[in-house]
């Protein structure tokens, strides 16, 4: 392409108006973020409409029945898809200039990530092991983390948390805790 | 019984030994709770509930709404001396009061902020006493289009006006119905959208969702940050009081911060934190000194701080009187009212005045010991800025797996509760509002009720909705509030540009 051509389209003040919206230029965050957003809210609106759609209404029910405040729901959803599309495409949610810029190398998603997992472990073997035991698990391991390695402050607090919890809620509160493996034992 | 003997009767429940520790101890709760970062009313309040389940609901009422209340007080001193606020209704005291502390102030700084939250919150008090009546008489006559109609607009105001994009709070919202209708169908007995899972049968409770996205993703948030940011801690430096010039200068921003808070409280919408914005913008707008907020203006203090207080007041009118919340620390306190078996609207003034009396003046009691633990007590609980972030988060999820297990005593809540944790992460990092979630969750099954009775009423036929004055106004007010949240921005922006061509057309004039 002669050169002549590239500086004029770049210059053209009507093609930079209209570059977001053929996709010439690089979307901000925000932009992208519509634009997914819109897509999978437009799946879950399809994905509840049909799941109200093959639900078995019995006979004897009110005027419009259990499907159609569910109808009404995922017709505002698919609109609401179209008014992420929009706002995507025309770029209208401000970007946040002091964001930084998305990267899965970051070590904080790594972090945030270590961090969930031990929590949905910690909830998997609530029952098994017992709040106690699940409980002081779980604190010391992040404690020891997030407060210097320092392992017996970490346990005590860890320890100390979970009994005076227990004694607090199961005994004082009737709040029932789950006893785990020291079943037999307490 | 006089009215005037009913509201004393309510003073004489409140201040009955038990009823007065538990306000103290709401109070306590809230000022903990607001003065912890990472820790906002919706999520303590959240927390707390399922320690209440078997207490008098008087008292747990009064102890709840004290964490509320007490929470947007303690949020004050974080914000002041920290840099960092305790929840979003304290950012704007960010601005002028860390500077304030920096130039060693902090004691002033605090001292008006206590001050004028004293004084916001008795006035709204007092307002709140005297438009709940009224305003739930109106609401005796409305049925069920006049309920859907207005649902409508508490539901899209929030949705609208609570996040930076109209249609990011939208699918918040729509999130949030969509999940309110798993469950059975209480007019036909049908289980719907539980995939077969017999634990989903009872619905998706409030409080998991409360759980996940205010407390869990928080904490996620904060320990991924936990290397990176440090926070120096300022000392309260100067007197804990204000001087004479110091009072001139911020009785009227208290006075006008009130009056902001409390009509933007009733509204629903954004809840305190739009009314702080809006009292900070006015009182930069009307001082000679306008280019010196943000370097510690006492001001810029003391107005947001009463706005923030007044609009707690002022949320609890529509609460109280129509039974219906419009933020969603109101959804969840609606939400602990439903569990506690008693139902806010207007028939709770009729049915329970000594409940709704003693919950009122409750909070009267509640703000003197909230000015008590705020002014000369402040310094006790600033030592909670040095508890560190470290332990504080991780035993803020031992609690919250206590708090959710407590509900129905099953394992499956804890998974529901971890994914809403996920939402709440991912909604946090895509800006997107969680609130108008939670409110949705709330109102819900009303939601879906008041419009299945209509439509029983009108033999299916939608014209119902327009076919009373007090339905169009809400459907208008609705539109309005959609259209505001649409193209305020909009002139914003366009006002800026004008104003950058004019100073560049400026510069040019001048070289």
């Amino acid at each position: 392409m002669p050169k002549s051509i590239v500086s004029w389209v770049s210059m053209s003040p009507t093609i930079k108006r209209w570059a977001p919206l053929a996709g010439v230029r690089r979307r901000g965050y925000q932009s992208r973020v519509s634009l997914v957003l819109a897509l999978l809210a437009a799946i879950l609106a399809v994905v509840y409409l049909h799941a109200a759609y093959v639900l078995k209404v019995p006979q004897l029910v009110d005027p419009v029945g259990p499907r159609a405040f569910p109808y009404l729901l995922g017709a505002a959803l698919l609109l609401c898809a179209m008014g992420l599309l929009l706002e995507g495409l025309l770029s209208s949610v401000p970007e946040d200039t002091a964001r930084e810029p998305f990267s899965w190398r970051d070590p904080r998603y790594l972090i945030a990530l270590g961090v969930m997992a031990w929590t949905l472990l910690y909830f998997l073997v609530f029952d098994l092991l017992g709040y106690f035991l699940a409980t002081t698990l779980f604190l010391f391991a992040l404690i020891q983390v997030f407060n210097g390695r320092r392992f017996w402050i970490s346990l005590a607090v860890s320890a100390g948390f979970s009994a005076l919890t227990f004694a607090l809620f199961d005994g004082y509160l009737d709040v029932f805790l789950p006893l785990g493996l020291l079943e037999g034992w307490l | 019984m006089s009215n005037l003997d009913i509201a004393l009767n309510g003073f004489a429940l409140a201040m009955q030994p038990a009823n007065f520790f538990y306000i103290v101890l709401g109070c306590f709760l809230g000022t903990v709770v607001g003065i912890l970062p990472g820790l906002g009313p919706s999520a303590g309040m959240a927390l707390l509930i399922p320690v209440v389940f078997g207490m008098e609901p008087s008292s747990a009422l009064m102890m709840i709404a004290a964490i509320y209340y007490g929470a947007m007080y303690g949020g004050s001193a974080t914000s002041i001396l920290l840099n960092t606020p305790g929840e979003s209704s304290s950012v704007m005291t960010t601005l002028d009061g860390y500077q304030m502390a920096k130039r060693g102030r902090a004691g002033a700084a605090l001292a008006v902020a206590a001050i004028g939250s004293f004084i916001a919150g008795t006035i709204g008090i007092v307002l709140l006493s005297v438009l709940a009546r009224p305003l739930a008489q109106l609401a005796l006559q409305f049925g069920p289009p006049e309920y859907f109609t207005l649902m409508v607009f508490a539901m899209l105001s929030a949705a609208a006006l609570g996040g930076r994009s109209v249609a990011r709070g939208l699918l918040s919202l729509l999130l949030g119905l969509i999940i309110s209708t798993i469950g059975i169908d209480l007019q036909s007995g049908l289980p719907r959208f539980t995939g077969g899972q017999a634990q989903l049968l009872d619905g998706v409770d409030f409080i998991f969702a409360a759980v996940g996205l205010f407390a869990l993703s928080e904490v996620f948030v904060s320990l991924e940050n936990h290397f990176r940011t440090r926070v120096e801690v300022m000392r309260i430096q100067g007197k804990l009081w204000l001087t004479r010039e110091e009072w001139r200068r911020s009785v009227f921003p208290i006075l006008r911060g009130t009056g902001i808070g409390f009509i933007k409280g009733v509204l629903p919408g954004g809840g305190a934190t739009i009314a702080t914005m809006l009292s900070y913008s006015l009182e930069r707008a009307l001082s000679k000194d306008r280019r010196k907020f943000g370097t510690g203006m006492i001001e810029g203090v003391a107005g947001p701080e009463a706005a923030n207080n007044a609009a707690t007041a002022g949320s609890m009118v529509p609460l109280l009187a129509l039974g219906l919340p419009g933020s969603g620390a109101t959804a969840v306190l609606l939400g602990a009212f439903v569990i506690l078996g008693v139902q806010p609207g207007p028939l709770l003034m009729s049915q329970h005045p000594d409940l709704f009396w003693g919950l009122v003046n409750s909070m009267y009691i509640g703000n003197i010991v909230l000015f008590v633990m705020n002014l000369p007590l402040i310094f006790l609980f600033v030592q909670l800025l040095r508890v560190p972030t470290g332990i504080l988060f991780p035993l803020i999820i031992a609690i919250s797996s206590i708090g959710v297990f407590a509900v129905n005593g099953s394992a499956f809540d804890l998974y529901v509760v971890f994914g809403f944790g996920l939402l709440g992460y991912a909604f946090r990092k895509l800006d997107i509002p969680s609130a108008p979630l939670v409110l949705a969750l709330v109102l819900g099954g009303l939601m879906e009720q008041s419009f299945r009775q209509s439509m029983t009423i009108s033999g299916a036929e939608l014209s119902i909705f327009t076919s009373s004055g007090i339905a169009i106004f809400f459907l208008v007010l609705s539109m309005v509030a959609l259209l505001a949240a649409l193209l305020v921005p909009v002139y914003i922006k366009a006002r800026a540009k004008g104003d950058e061509i004019a100073g560049t057309l400026q510069q040019e004039g001048g070289t």
